[in-house]
């Protein structure tokens, strides 16, 4: 049982959207779990990424889109993969 | 406060229930009024989707109602044994996302909607969110206050509540 209008909503929305969404919220939460796993403060990690604290903690909370670039810095300082692009599959 | 149902809001995604509550005589729910409020807004639309598959996607279908999505707001209600439970906010963490829908996360497998607003000032309690988020307090502490006098009841799996003769249909 799903509320019709809720689902009219869903079946309304692009498929960008969705992806979007999706990609979003995996990396928000990934980034956030290792953070915890691995004991970072938002001022420690500052401070290993010499940026501002409050650039960081937008980073975190969203007020700010990550780039590629900043992806990266995260996955150096936390030796963890944080987006995996698929390699293209031949096939003999 | 007037009498109201608690019913399911989605129950089709294999990590989370979401109920709403629906004014005794009303034809929608108050979620269902949040969605309406913004579906045709053209500032809003696309942010309202975005919300709609966070919702069915991510919490329902895929990781359920993980802290790390919400958001607390500060009026809390604590209501032993089963501890303290907050009014918050199902938050999407990025840039800006100006919607607000209010919720009471019973466990990462339960939740239950209320209305929202655009949010137009710093705190729930003050701007467009004021009304909605005062309003999701009175449903909230009511449904609090039925879990904790056993009139209503959660099943062992946090999916379903029902009353105390196992009936799904509850009014409060």
């Amino acid at each position: 049982m799903k509320s019709k209008i809720f689902q009219e909503i869903l079946d309304e929305t692009p498929k960008e959207v969705d992806i979007f969404v999706q990609k979003y919220a995996d990396l928000v939460l990934r980034i956030n779990q290792l953070l915890d796993e691995k004991g970072y403060t938002q001022k420690k990690l500052a401070e290993n990424l010499e940026k501002r604290p409050s650039e960081i903690h937008k980073w975190l909370n969203g007020e700010h889109n990550f780039t590629l670039r900043s992806i990266a810095k995260l996955e150096a300082e936390l030796g963890e993969t944080l987006l995996e692009v698929p390699e293209r599959k031949f096939v003999y | 406060m007037g009498t109201f149902a608690l019913e399911i809001f989605n129950n089709e995604g294999n990590a989370c229930t979401f109920y709403t509550v629906r004014w005794e005589n009303a034809e929608l729910s108050e979620t269902d009024k949040f969605f309406v409020k913004f579906r045709n807004d053209v500032i809003h639309k696309n942010s309202l989707q975005e919300l709609a598959k966070f919702l069915d996607i991510q919490i329902g279908e895929k990781k359920g109602a993980l802290k790390e999505y919400f958001r607390f707001e500060n009026a809390a209600y604590a209501l032993p044994p089963a501890g303290a439970y907050l009014i918050e906010e199902i938050s999407i963490s990025y840039s800006h996302f100006p919607l607000r829908l209010y919720c009471l996360r019973i466990s990462d497998s339960l939740v239950i909607l209320f209305n929202g607003a655009e949010k137009t000032s710093n705190t729930a309690q003050s701007g467009k969110t004021s009304m909605v988020f005062e309003e999701a307090n009175q449903f909230a502490k009511k449904i609090l206050a039925a879990i904790y006098q056993k009139d209503i009841f959660i099943d062992a799996n946090q999916r379903i509540f029902t009353d105390y003769n196992g009936n799904e249909e509850i009014y409060l």
